[in-house]
């Protein structure tokens, strides 16, 4: 391998490691968004301590405890549908690329 | 002889999802823009570090107390059932935010947003600890010496402290901070307290401290759907092509292509004050002698730039209008004897030769529904019920046959009393039916801001009544200030 294919390499690995942080980012941070909107509005008209009482009532859960659990549980859901959306896109726009690339070697 | 063809892979940096982007180092700039973002950030970020501190009638001034479910805005006290007020200031805060953007671009991005203020603080510790752009440079690349462990831990040790206050403010608008303040002077936190201030100072100080830009680029979802409250008119920050280019290297004296021109006018920074002309579109003169456009290619607008782009190259979706490189033009402008403005707050019509339009019916179709929010909810806050009456039928049964005959239906009466006074309530069927009558007391005293739970029994005599009835409940407080009805209905068996 030559110095330069080496370097090319290392910032593709690099360039490729920064893409994955991207999307991580991307997929994270607008879920946590709607996570916090989805929560405000659900405890604005339930009641946490309310809550725990008709569900497990042998359970002391406080109203912290509750909004922490629902605000968690919320983003478990926005976080796990932004993931798969990012996932099903990212394998489209693969194949996308990887035809692309043939198409250029066929016509050279 | 044939000779290889130089070929290098052009890519639009833009476009390069692909490249690991050099960390950025924005220059220090001073301007009128600089100096407005600086006030913007002592204002908004003392708001959010002094705004918990803050007491009104014995309690603190805003808190939005969770673990109580009560919501304290200075002389205001909002409740669950308030949530709808709350709902109704959201979107307030959101067509605000499509007005300002209609009319003036990113504002929101280059001024308000929490990215942008707690960046602009993490740059200024960065500074104090180490350095200016091109010392933070040098250090970086240099070798871990004695002085670069010392700067660099000072600068973790500012950055975590103010992260970590933050976090502990943060959490302080939604539990007593002065309570809180105990607790942490004890280091006794509730699991939960102690989390989401970890949490929160831990989302500052990635935020701020590494990810900078990368959300502005990558991460924010305004960013992407911004563009869509713009329009011809609205003000973006904007190289003058035609005055600038092209762009190149000279000597001192070489007078500005505006100075030649027969529009001699200087541009304002902003357009929209003078309105005067620029070397924009046709009206550009001819070249002067040089045959060089008064951009001098220093490249101070690209070093300033916080997410690292060249505004030269036109308006990108990475530009977070924080207008550092109008700051960085206008000083070099000024070195040069040049008007300033080569690089300025404009729109697409003016660069065009049109005039600017504000009021458009983009910007009256905002400001006429911000308006009526605003109204709607101001009078609808100063004018909410001091009392909630809710009235929930008992789940178990429909109704209770008696020995004799009679049918009584259960109910819990929910009453909230949300005034600063004791009340003493009393509770009356609104209707004359004298089929039914409330069973047991009818007088209930409800503590402020308290909520009561009273059970309450309706009872109809024997055949009185068949099937669903409707009832009308009175609650009033004795010298009828407080006078609220609610619906609800009675339910006996239907004629066999």
């Amino acid at each position: 391998m030559t110095d330069d294919a080496k370097r090319a390499d290392g910032e593709d690995a690099a360039g490729l490691r920064a893409l994955r942080l991207r999307r991580v980012g991307a997929v994270a941070w607008p879920s946590f968004f709607a996570a916090c909107v989805a929560s405000v509005v659900f405890f604005a008209i339930v009641d946490p301590s309310e809550l725990a009482e008709i569900t497990w009532p042998h359970l002391t859960v406080s109203r912290e405890f509750g909004y922490s659990i629902g605000f968690f549980m919320f983003w478990a859901c926005t976080l796990g549908s932004s993931a798969f959306t990012a996932l099903l896109l990212s394998a489209r726009v693969k194949r996308a690329a990887r035809e692309r690339r043939q198409t250029l070697e066929s016509g050279q | 002889m044939s000779r290889p063809i130089p070929l290098t892979v052009v890519q639009d940096p833009g476009e390069s999802l692909y490249a690991a982007q050099p960390k950025i180092y924005p220059r220090e700039i001073d301007g009128r823009f600089a100096r407005l973002r600086i006030v913007a950030v002592f204002v908004l970020l003392g708001l959010f570090y002094l705004l918990p501190w803050v007491r009104w009638d014995g309690h603190q001034a805003v808190l939005f107390d969770l673990p109580a479910r009560k919501f304290y805005v200075f002389g205001l006290t909002f409740w669950p059932q308030d949530f709808f007020w709350l709902a109704c200031l959201l979107i307030i805060a959101a067509i605000t935010l499509f007005f300002f953007t209609a009319l003036a671009g990113r504002l929101w991005c280059g001024y308000a947003c929490p990215q942008t203020v707690w960046t602009e603080v993490f740059l200024w510790i960065e500074r104090l600890c180490e350095g200016r752009r091109n010392q933070r440079i040098k250090l970086d690349g240099g070798k871990w010496t004695r002085e670069k462990i010392l700067r660099k831990s000072a600068k973790q040790f500012l950055w975590i402290t103010l992260s970590l206050w933050t976090g502990f403010t943060f959490v302080g608008f939604f539990t007593p901070i002065l309570d809180l303040g105990h607790a942490a002077a004890s280091l006794s936190f509730s699991g939960w307290e102690g989390f989401w201030i970890v949490f929160y100072g831990f989302a500052t100080y990635g935020n701020a401290g590494y990810m900078r830009e990368q959300v502005c680029k990558y991460m924010c979802p305004y960013a992407r759907f911004q563009s869509a409250m713009f329009d011809h008119d609205t003000l973006i920050i904007s190289y003058d092509e035609a005055r600038g280019e092209p762009r190149g290297h000279r000597k001192r004296g070489v007078p500005s292509v505006l100075a030649i021109s027969t529009l001699a006018a200087p541009p304002s920074a902003l357009d929209g004050d003078s309105g005067s002309p620029s070397a924009s579109g046709a009206s550009r003169s001819p070249p002067s002698a040089n045959a060089l456009g008064d951009c001098i290619a220093c490249d101070a607008c690209v070093q300033v730039c916080p997410t690292g782009i060249d505004i030269r190259d036109g308006l990108q979706i990475e530009c977070i209008a924080c207008a550092a490189c109008i700051d960085a033009c206008d000083s070099v402008m000024d070195k040069m004897a040049y008007p300033r403005g080569l690089i300025r707050y404009t729109t697409e019509s003016l660069l065009s030769g049109r005039v600017r339009r504000i009021v458009r019916p983009r910007t009256a179709i905002y400001a006429t529904i911000l308006t009526a929010l605003i109204v709607a909810f101001a009078w609808g806050v100063t004018h909410r019920a001091a009392l909630i009456v809710d009235v929930l039928h008992d789940r178990n049964a429909l109704y209770r046959e008696m020995s004799d005959g009679g049918i009584e239906n259960g109910y819990t009466l929910k009453l909230v009393n949300k005034t600063d006074l004791v009340q003493n309530l009393s509770i009356a069927l609104e209707d004359d039916e004298p089929a039914l009558r409330i069973v047991g007391k009818t007088r209930v005293t409800v503590e402020p801001g308290q909520v009561a739970n009273v059970p309450l029994t309706l009872r109809a005599d024997r055949d009185g009544i068949k099937g669903r009835r409707r009832v009308e409940l009175l609650v009033r407080n004795d010298d009828d200030s407080i006078h609220v009805e609610h619906k609800s209905e009675f339910f006996a068996p239907e004629e066999k």
